[in-house]
């Protein structure tokens, strides 16, 4: 826990709680977007997304997904939105990482749309080959997967890549 | 691709709409290499292309290699492939773009803002003053009652999907792993049997009967709202809590 997260706080306390488990907790926001909007967050303080280890995201977005279906049937809506802001350049205002659960009804006055932005072919193909080249990794996670659901020493999973942590890490701090 | 009627959907089978849904759908033919596109990240399960409509570049449509046209009607096992696979991807956008951030965001359903009939998850990598505002989500004030309200209705149907039983010992539900909609309705079966109400049609009916009576009381209990909370260990605490933040300055 940290002392000086509001989340963390609100997991401690355990107000406006609307599932908890070993692992994560679902709040109701206290400033929501819409109508039964929900927070689901890890029970640990991770502020991005990418220190969470991936046993933990397979599992909260698993409960993301029921919580969504709740959503649909307990407050007839007709859509959901999922929305993970990582970082404060993507409008991250809380150093906890968390999951956002937005059910949606037609013409509730909320737009999550976004202009497309034109790229030449040149632009298109440098990006994905930069996106390429560091996706390459990404497969690694399966051991992971396949591994039990457990709750390990998640601290000791950050520090085994000191190099990219310490950027991570550095990203965070700029959290206020 | 022929016409199809009205009629002729209602006389296929639930296999053979699936199979026309798959014959229509845009990402399915760039999923079976049909339609070219950019990809990036590709396994036995999901697949990552380039958005060509980008919020912003480096967009990247994560999706299933299976059409599912929303998040409900996805295994359980293939959403968490899925997101363990956008935290990846997320990490790749910071490493390669140099960005700042991430968004990863996910439509179910029109109302949502869903545009495609393949369930997809987008990265999207933001740098600062990027002049993407759609991911700023609006604060609307509400009162303390209107989130106790929601709150009695949402834990309730949260612990019904989960195969959570109201009252008494919460279980987790890692223990019970209900992939769909038929899953909890088996959980939610012993419950049903305590009831002890005649059992005198049996078969097929029988699952029917109790399965709409299910349905009947879970409305009822919405109805009657919050009779089985179970919370009171924990309201000192909260008390507790809540007057040490206050002291502490309001956070």
């Amino acid at each position: 826990m940290n002392k000086d997260c509001r989340y963390c706080q609100k997991i401690f306390s355990g107000k406006e709680k609307v599932y908890e488990d070993e692992k994560v907790v679902a709040v109701l926001s206290d400033s929501p977007s819409a109508y039964g909007h929900i927070i689901l967050m890890p029970k640990e303080h991770y502020p991005i997304m990418e220190q969470v280890p991936d046993f933990i995201i397979n599992h909260i977005f698993r409960i993301a997904n029921k919580i969504s279906i709740a959503a649909f049937e307990a407050l007839h809506v007709q859509g959901t939105n999922l929305l993970v802001n990582n970082g404060i350049a993507a409008g991250q205002d809380s150093a906890h990482f968390m999951i956002h659960i937005i059910p949606r009804r037609e013409g509730d006055g909320l737009n999550l749309q976004w202009t497309p932005k034109q790229l030449s072919e040149e632009e298109m193909s440098t990006v994905e080959l930069q996106l390429k080249e560091n996706a390459k990794t990404i497969g690694q996670f399966q051991k992971e997967k396949t591994a039990p659901i457990e709750i390990r020493d998640t601290k000791e999973k950050i520090e085994s890549k000191p190099g990219e942590e310490s950027y991570l890490l550095r990203k965070v701090r700029r959290i206020p | 691709m022929p016409e199809i009627s009205p009629e002729d959907l209602k006389n296929m089978t639930p296999e053979q709409i699936a199979e026309l849904q798959k014959q229509n759908c845009i990402f399915c033919h760039i999923i079976s290499g049909k339609v070219a596109s950019k990809k990036i990240f590709e396994d036995d399960k999901c697949i990552a292309i380039m958005d060509i409509n980008p919020a912003n570049p480096g967009h990247i449509l994560l999706m299933p290699k299976e059409h599912y046209a929303i998040m409900p009607l996805i295994p359980e096992d293939i959403i968490g492939h899925l997101f363990m696979v956008a935290k990846g991807l997320s990490h790749a956008s910071l490493r390669a773009l140099k960005v700042e951030g991430t968004n990863i965001f996910v439509a179910n359903g029109v109302a949502a803002g869903q545009k495609a009939q393949h369930f997809m998850i987008h990265v999207v990598p933001r740098k600062e003053k990027d002049g993407l505002n759609c991911f700023m989500l609006p604060k609307k004030r509400v009162t303390d009652d209107q989130i106790d309200e929601i709150r009695k209705i949402m834990k309730k149907r949260i612990n019904y999907v989960m195969g959570i039983k109201d009252s008494g010992e919460e279980e987790m539900p890692e223990k019970k792993p209900a992939g769909k909609d038929e899953g909890r309705q088996t959980d939610a079966k012993p419950e049903m049997k305590k009831d002890g109400k005649d059992t005198g049609i049996a078969g097929e009916n029988e699952d029917i009967r109790k399965k709409y009576e299910e349905k009947e009381r879970e409305i009822e209990k919405e109805e009657n709202g919050g009779q089985d909370e179970s919370k009171d260990s924990g309201i000192d605490l909260d008390k507790i809590t809540d007057i040490l933040g206050k002291q502490m300055g309001g956070k």
